[in-house]
């Protein structure tokens, strides 16, 4: 336990870094001077499409000063396959736009002064056999160098489908375990999917697909993602630094992007796993569909897939879980270049003891049977549209639930429910005000709902239910002037819940500095105020479980986190790119289970708390070449502080216990490669090594007692069975918190896949080996006391664990 | 979380896919003291166990220590050493627990002060061994629970009632106990079963059942079929669907309701996490771990006479 003074002084950090923040930010506007916008430049504006007018998003847009030079800008385009270019320099320019599968298209031009052109370009599908890492790879640093040359404080990392069918998941990729290998990205347990991002707690992780949250996104509390692999096209990590347009959470946003890209006719890909099958349908939306929605061309995708072991088993034995999700996605090529799409997920898991136990005769009178169900369901619409006179429009309407249930067949009484809703409603408006200038608006409206009951025995041990609606604004700027980009920006979100109201206004600023010949190196800052208004209750502690949701209220703490950052990154022309980042982080309503909490005051179930966390992320990547890949260093420190409710009434105590947090994994590095052979075979090769994390050792075990309730006698505590076996009730008396580590975490991954071409379609069997040379990971210690010797034994996570499977498409 | 949930987890977990770690030496246990002190409204002496942390299977006493509980008004109350069987509820032996020793030491309050726990009252416990430990603690005791339904006027000492609860399930009330952070509902019931027996069921005798309500407003349950909330997976459910028609006809029962304080609920319910076992919320301050508790209980007799007469209806 920490002394007094030391909890103090931590505290005391904890509330000194945030009120530094807002003397950095106006420090730094300070530090840029200012200067004026250049009247007398160009701009440029266009629209990508393929031969049949289609929008083409994700075309890597150069502008050159000629034919065969270092690109002096480059962007990508959108969802509705524009891009912009604001000023620059009257003269000669050579605009280039390649993307995989499509003949690069040039096209040159000159700018006068002052001049505003708009240009279309069309792209041929290319017929030829790319190397298909080369251009895979091509595509991923296409998004990050974008992001660099454009966005001044985000972090953005990027893992692209074709990336993922390389990275081992388990049993079958996974895009969650995959975003678990970028830097600043920690995993606690190969049990989960789930993940921290740098000191934050993994409910403060914003999850996005196709823009709209998902709140549980795993199978089986946790071991997999629910995102089918097949029906993703990348994944981007906002690790930090986010702009104002950024909310709902305070560490970081995954947004998985559905695919969009056009087939020219139906195609199916599927792909059987020892966990699973799948099936994915994609096929150009006929033409009649899009019209009657008032679109022009466009493109649709299903995909199902489900586990399977309930039905093989069948004839043995009755496996009592499966799960099974579907995800839909619709994209329509609006007139004037607009683009609407629509989202939808449907996912589940049972797992069903109903028939557990049920002799032949069906009697199942000695048995214990439950039935646990629970999943996620997302729809949401997202309209993307030029509005003329530079500005473009996006709004989003979605709808996202998820909701857990448990229930005891023969017993009525007991009931365990939980569910969290979500009605979203977003606009962003964006501008090109001047050459050098731009704007983004945009509001928000959510209302959101949870409810959470456990009861049992006539008794009620849990039940809230709260609602609230968060009303969201923000504007940024975006300035341009020479070899800087400078961003301010402010949001305020205003949340309104059944008895309580937050306003919160979070200045945010960001600035970027670039140097070198051809501007490929960048130094940039980022500084500002996150909010979010829900926790989840899970205990992160254990390596499996399912997200119980609560809305802030009066009783129940926002988290408003202070964030700093300052890093380096650069990109060459030969594929590499390399960035290091130094953060600090401070969480000021940090929530856990309140211990001691009283039955009697329903405002004490949480303890809320601070946290601090610091940290250096570093990464390098090649992304090109038949050998691509990454290493990434992460070096962090993270502490939580709470209240000791068990101190309470004792002055002479500490007050406060703090604490380094499960997520606390100091030094974490990962190394991913990835080959393409000359043949068709590919090689994905991943080693992670991790310092150890910390777990609460505890130091003694007592012969548990109770009072018996009837004698008023002490017996042995209840959970004893008293058969014998000298296994004994004890308690558990611990140490100080997480004082202890566990040994250090190492494990390599292999994946090996050969791609055959039939006439037919493509048959790609894999080989995937999680943990190859069997590291024996710590998981959990157990102690035993009432051995003499005292004993420590355990359990280790993932031991060599291979899996083969095979994915076809045709 | 609950603790079975828990448990439910890492079961789960260690199906999946985990392994087994190589059992290797612990450092040595802290050699710590453990109070366990939990004061009764109505009993007429109160008892406190002193032990230390386990070594082995033994589970050593702390005999010679002084241990004082201070009343409201100051009055010190010293417990003296008694054999350890006046502090068991059974026999060592019967607990079935192998070679495991208990040499845990009992200290009992004189009989000058009997009764002397009142309801709503705050009392400190001071602990010093021979060794030099010193722990203290402090309780307030919840006040008193009373019947509503079955409506039963009970001894306002003992607090005991004496009279036959129905054989029909009924909705048990109780009053209020301001302070109390939790009440555990126990029946004890005896000869009954016979038919259960025949058809192969284990059926206990005495059979114990327990049922929790959290929150001094929950002052409500269904009788008998809320009970063994916490037990339904220990024994046969055919059990549980016979108790649901409720009480068995000329079973022996006691019923009681307990209100404990904030310090027995946290010892009960457990704490945080450990995968070592369950973390107990100690209320002792100083040189040791454990609890001092205080609970207010109130119970119905309902066991038939030797000579056979009956037993006047509770609430009647």
């Amino acid at each position: 336990m920490m002394n007094p003074e030391q909890s103090s002084r931590r505290a005391t950090a904890c509330r000194r870094f945030r009120h530094l923040v807002p003397y950095m930010i106006a420090g730094f506007v300070g530090f840029v001077s200012p200067a004026t916008a250049q009247q007398t430049s160009a701009s440029l504006t266009g629209r990508v499409a393929d031969q049949e007018g289609a929008a083409l998003s994700d075309v890597l847009v150069s502008l050159a000063s000629e034919p065969g030079v270092a690109a002096i800008r480059t962007v990508l385009s959108d969802a509705a396959g524009v891009f912009r270019f604001a000023g620059i320099e009257p003269g000669g320019y050579s605009l280039t736009a390649q993307r995989l599968g499509f003949v690069p298209a040039e096209v040159d031009l000159s700018l006068a002064a002052g001049e505003s052109r708009s240009v279309e370009i069309l792209l041929s599908t290319d017929t030829l056999v790319l190397e298909g890492v080369v251009a895979r790879a091509r595509r991923q640093q296409d998004r990050e160098r974008a992001r660099f040359e454009t966005d001044p404080g985000v972090t953005a990392r990027v893992v692209e489908a074709a990336d993922l069918r390389t990275l081992p998941g388990l049993a079958e990729p996974d895009i969650l375990r995959a975003v678990q290998l970028l830097p600043g990205v920690i995993s606690t347990s190969d049990f989960s999917s789930s993940y921290n991002v740098r000191g934050g707690s993994a409910d403060q992780n914003l999850i996005l697909l196709d823009g709209f949250t998902i709140f549980n996104p795993f199978h089986l509390g946790g071991l997999f993602s629910v995102f089918n692999s097949d029906a993703v096209e990348r994944a981007e990590l906002f690790a930090g630094g986010f702009g104002a347009e950024f909310g709902g959470r305070v560490s970081s946003v995954l947004n998985i992007e559905s695919r969009s890209d056009v087939p020219e006719e139906v195609e199916f890909s599927g792909g059987v796993s020892l966990l699973a099958s799948r099936l994915l349908v994609r096929a150009p939306l006929p033409d009649a569909i899009g019209t009657a929605l008032g679109g022009e061309a466009g493109t649709f995708f299903i995909s199902g897939r489900r586990s399977y072991f309930d039905k093989i088993l069948k004839p043995i034995a009755d496996f009592p879980y499966h799960l099974s999700d579907v995800q839909a996605n619709v994209g329509i090529e609006t007139a004037n270049g607009g683009r609407l799409s629509f989202t939808g997920y449907l996912g589940r898991d049972v797992l069903d003891l109903s028939r557990f136990g049920l002799s032949d005769s069906g009697d199942a009178a000695d048995a214990l049977r439950l039935r646990w169900n629970w999943g996620n369901q997302v729809v949401g619409s997202r309209w993307l549209q030029p509005l003329g006179g530079g500005w473009v429009a996006e709004t989003r309407l979605g709808y996202s639930r998820f909701a857990e249930k448990l229930s005891f067949l023969d017993f009525g009484d007991v009931r365990f429910e939980s569910r969290m809703e979500q009605l979203l409603l977003r606009a962003d408006l964006s501008r090109d005000f001047s050459n050098a200038l731009s704007l983004r608006v945009g509001a928000a409206a959510d209302r959101m709902e949870h409810r959470n009951l456990a009861m049992a025995g006539g008794t009620t041990f849990l039940d809230t239910t709260g609602d609230g609606v968060l009303g969201a604004g923000y504007a940024s700027l975006r300035w341009r002037p020479s070899r800087w980009i400078v961003e301010p920006g402010i949001r305020l979100d205003h949340w309104t819940s059944h008895d309580a109201t937050h306003s919160i206004a979070s200045p945010r600023f960001a600035a970027k500095r670039f140097f070198g010949p051809e501007q490929d190196v960048a130094l940039k800052f980022a500084v500002g105020r996150y909010s979010q208004f829900l926790h989840s209750l899970r205990d992160e502690e254990l390596p499996v479980s399912n997200d119980t949701w609560v809305l802030a209220d009066s009783s129940v703490p926002a988290v408003v986190s202070d964030q700093v950052q300052v890093g380096v990154e650069s990109f060459w022309e030969s594929g590499w790119s390399a960035s290091a980042e130094a953060y600090a982080r401070s969480f000021d309503g940090v929530t856990e289970f309140n211990p001691s909490q009283n039955p009697n005051d329903p405002s004490d179930d949480l303890l809320s708390g601070e946290g601090l966390s610091y940290g250096l992320d570093l990464q390098l990547r090649r992304s090109e070449g038949r050998l691509t890949g990454w290493t990434s260093l992460s070096l962090l420190r993270a502490e939580r502080t709470f209240p000791d409710p068990l101190a309470a009434g004792f002055e002479d105590l500490p007050q406060t216990v703090s604490y380094a947090p499960i997520f606390d994994r100091r030094v974490n590095l990962d190394i991913v490669l990835q080959y393409l052979t000359a043949g068709a075979y590919e090689f994905g090769l991943r080693w992670n090594y991790g310092s150890g994390l910390p777990y609460t050792r505890p130091v003694a075990q007592h012969f548990a007692w109770r009072q018996n309730p009837v004698s008023g006698l002490a017996e042995p505590a209840r959970d004893f069975e008293g058969d014998g076996d000298g296994d004994l009730p004890v308690a558990v008396v611990l140490g100080r918190r997480n004082a202890e580590r566990y040994p250090s975490y190492h494990r390599l991954d292999m994946t090996v896949r050969r791609e055959f071409e039939r006439s037919w379609g493509t048959l790609v069997p894999y080989i995937q080996v999680l943990n190859l040379y069997n590291r024996r990971n710590v998981l959990f210690y157990f102690y035993d006391y009432d051995r003499l010797p005292p004993m420590r034994s355990g359990f280790s996570m993932f031991p060599f664990l291979p899996a083969v499977g095979v994915e076809v498409s045709f | 979380m609950s603790a079975r949930l828990r448990a439910g987890a890492v079961a789960l977990v260690t199906l999946a896919a985990g392994c087994e770690l190589a059992e290797v030496a612990a450092p040595k246990s802290s050699d710590l003291l453990v109070v366990e002190a939990v004061m009764r409204v109505g009993q007429a002496r109160q008892y406190v166990l002193l032990h230390r942390s386990l070594e082995g299977d033994v589970v050593r006493g702390e005999p010679g220590a002084m241990i004082v509980v201070v009343g409201p008004n100051g009055e010190r109350v010293s417990f003296a050493e008694a054999p350890l069987a006046e502090c068991l509820y059974g026999t060592v032996d019967g607990w079935g627990l192998g070679a495991t020793q208990i040499e845990a030491t009992c200290y009992r309050s004189p009989a000058a002060a009997s009764h002397f726990v009142m309801p709503g009252a705050e009392y400190e416990l001071e602990v010093e061994t021979l060794r030099g430990e010193i722990a203290r603690a402090r309780s307030r005791v919840p006040e008193a629970v009373d019947y509503r339904v079955p409506a039963v006027s009970v001894d306002p000492l003992t607090r005991v009632a004496t009279c036959r609860l129905s054989n029909e399930p009924f909705t048990l009330v109780w009053s209020r106990a301001e302070g109390a952070w939790s009440y555990i509902v126990s029946l004890r019931l005896s000869g009954w079963g016979d038919e259960l027996r025949e058809q192969g069921v284990e059926v206990p005798d005495p059979l114990e059942l327990t049922g929790v309500s959290v929150s001094a407003a929950d002052t409500t349950l269904r009788f008998p079929e809320n009970l063994g909330l916490f037990q339904r997976g220990d024994f046969d459910q055919r059990i549980f669907q016979a108790l649901n028609r409720g009480l068995p006809e000329g079973a022996a029962s006691t019923l009681v309701v307990v209100a404990n304080d904030r310090n027995y609920t946290n010892a009960i319910r457990g704490g945080r996490f450990n995968p070592s076992g369950q973390v107990r919320g100690s209320s002792i301050v100083g040189d040791a771990v454990g609890v001092f508790g205080s609970v207010a209980p109130v119970t119905i007799r309902s066991v038939p006479p030797a000579d056979g007469s009956p037993l006047p209806p509770c609430g009647a």
